[in-house]
């Protein structure tokens, strides 16, 4: 991950960096893992809830995306099973309804919800908050805001939590670290360089749809655009005042109902306001 | 020559071994039909109907289904071999996956899929050799490899949009759009592998 050149936030960046330190020695894999395969599993994050590992599935050239979940020795079996398995599945219902869709998110390839894995696409590229963070430090001082580059991102942005809606899932988790920057199908190898200027190149995929829902209700998609926005204020402040305008303008584009919830979005805010008021 | 290939599955253990062929223009479904339904145990195959494939992939994530239930102990049918056929289908209706995926009459062209392991009672399963011998002496067909190219016409898109749900919105949006063909079956493909993944939940 190269997240090393971040400027505002790079504390924040090598705390998460420390957070996603494998800690493989301590962890039984799952049967299946212990097994041969062309990449042995390789743990990239390790969250409270579960692992994901990069390998591949069924054939050698095929990468995925192996999320565990291990039993939780804590919580009784039978429940902890159970939770397990319903995680596993929700994650897995709302993938292949986003990809049936035409929503860019990771296609799942196969599950064990007894066991608690999923196995899905591995998405190319860097979570948009790495690019964007290298991006603006490159442009250190620099006016940001009617940077064309800048606003396409937003727009892309904008844009597919906007189809996510459209098909009544909302994502619960909303952050520059779950969605993807891939390079682009169009993009020829020559542009696929690490030039600062096309690092903001690339679509938009959407992953970690742990917390997500098929939801249909004003408030839930509110909130859904309400977190994106905290987190762009705390991850890239100069990047948040193109929100507004940008990301909100690509979110209208692809999702017909967007000015109910942009109307609930400012009652959302409000109450956020008055909450860190009192707070 | 033997047609019969290996093939190693990514995360399964070496002593299951997966056999894989393609039989084209199949002159004696109607044999093979009856050796099934006797439970003849020297028929113990999965025999897919190749208008029920989508893909190579296609076939192998559901070989990998079954032999990961089978490790698992977790088999829903009798065997490893009707598990594949079941593990190709979006419904936990067997009988309904028999109908849909596995060989029927009027099956021209026909894949067939052989997971051999040591056991209590057979320590040495049959070799690829073994198989071959077997196959070829009772399937009555023209083997070919089981690439993509070899089973790309033969796949019934009507039923397969069908049985995984992609009518009304997902194959027509791809249908319409200006896709390479190669493109728009690996999609296909991808939709397929998550209605099995998702198989009666
Ligand atoms: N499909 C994918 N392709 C590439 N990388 C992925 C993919 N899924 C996950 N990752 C990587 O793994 C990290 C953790 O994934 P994710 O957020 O889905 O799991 P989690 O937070 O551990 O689980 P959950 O939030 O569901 O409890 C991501 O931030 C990303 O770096
Ligand atoms: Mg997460």
């Amino acid at each position: 991950m190269a997240t090393a050149e971040s400027t505002g936030t790079e504390a924040d960046e090598q705390r998460q960096h420390q957070q996603q330190q494998p800690q493989t020695s301590s962890y039984p894999l799952p049967a299946i893992l212990t097994y041969p395969a062309s990449a042995p599993p390789h743990l990239v994050a390790q969250g409270a809830e579960g692992r994901v590992y990069k390998t591949t599935y069924l054939v050698p050239d095929l990468q995925c995306a192996f999320k565990y979940r291990p039993p939780k020795p804590y919580r009784h079996p039978i429940l902890d099973q159970r939770l397990t398995r319903q995680r596993i599945l929700a994650e897995a219902r709302v993938l292949v309804k986003c990809r049936q869709e035409g929503v860019p998110v990771p296609a799942v390839y196969g599950l064990d919800e007894n066991v608690g894995w999923l196995a899905m696409e591995w998405i190319e590229g860097e979570p948009v908050r790495a690019k964007l963070n290298q991006w603006l430090s490159s442009r250190a001082g620099e006016d940001v805001e009617s940077n064309q580059k800048l606003i396409d991102l937003m727009v892309k942005v904008g844009d597919v939590v906007g189809l996510l809606h459209k098909h009544g899932i909302v994502h619960g988790d909303l952050t520059t670290s779950n969605l993807m920057l891939r390079p682009s199908s169009k993009m020829g190898a020559s542009e696929v360089k690490s030039d600062t200027d096309t690092l903001l190149d690339g679509d938009i995929a959407v992953i970690d749809f742990g917390l997500a829902s098929q939801a249909t209700q004003v408030e839930d998609r509110a909130v859904d655009l309400y977190v994106l926005e905290r987190a762009f204020a705390s991850t890239h402040p100069r990047a948040e005042s193109l929100f507004d305008q940008w990301l909100l303008s690509g979110y209208k584009s692809s999702f017909k109902q967007a000015p109910v919830v942009l109307k609930r979005l400012e009652e959302v805010r409000m109450r956020g306001r008055k909450r860190s008021m009192l707070g | 020559m033997s047609q019969l290939e290996t093939v190693t599955l990514e995360h399964l253990p070496p002593s299951h071994k997966i056999y894989l062929c393609l039989f084209k223009d199949v002159q004696n479904p109607d044999f093979l039909l009856t050796q099934l339904r006797s439970r003849n145990a020297d028929f113990e195959y999965a025999f897919i109907d190749s208008t029920s494939l989508i893909s190579r992939l296609h076939l192998l994530a559901a070989v990998f289904r079954a032999v990961n239930g089978l490790l698992g102990d977790n088999l829903r049918t009798p065997n490893v071999h009707s598990e594949i056929v079941l593990s190709m289908s979006a419904s936990n209706n067997i009988a309904e996956a028999y109908q849909k995926f596995g060989i029927t009459s009027g099956t021209k062209h026909v894949t067939i899929v052989k997971v051999v392991f040591p056991t209590d009672s057979v320590p040495v399963p049959p070799n690829a050799d073994d198989v071959w011998a077997h196959l070829s002496e009772n399937v009555e067909g023209t083997p070919l490899p089981l690439t993509d190219d070899n089973i790309a016409g033969d796949t019934d898109w009507a039923k397969m949009h069908k049985v995984y749900k992609m009518n009304g919105g997902p194959a027509a949006r791809l249908d319409k759009m200006s896709l390479d063909d190669k493109v728009r079956r690996k999609e296909k493909e991808t939709l397929a592998l998550g209605g099995m993944a998702l198989r009666g939940t």
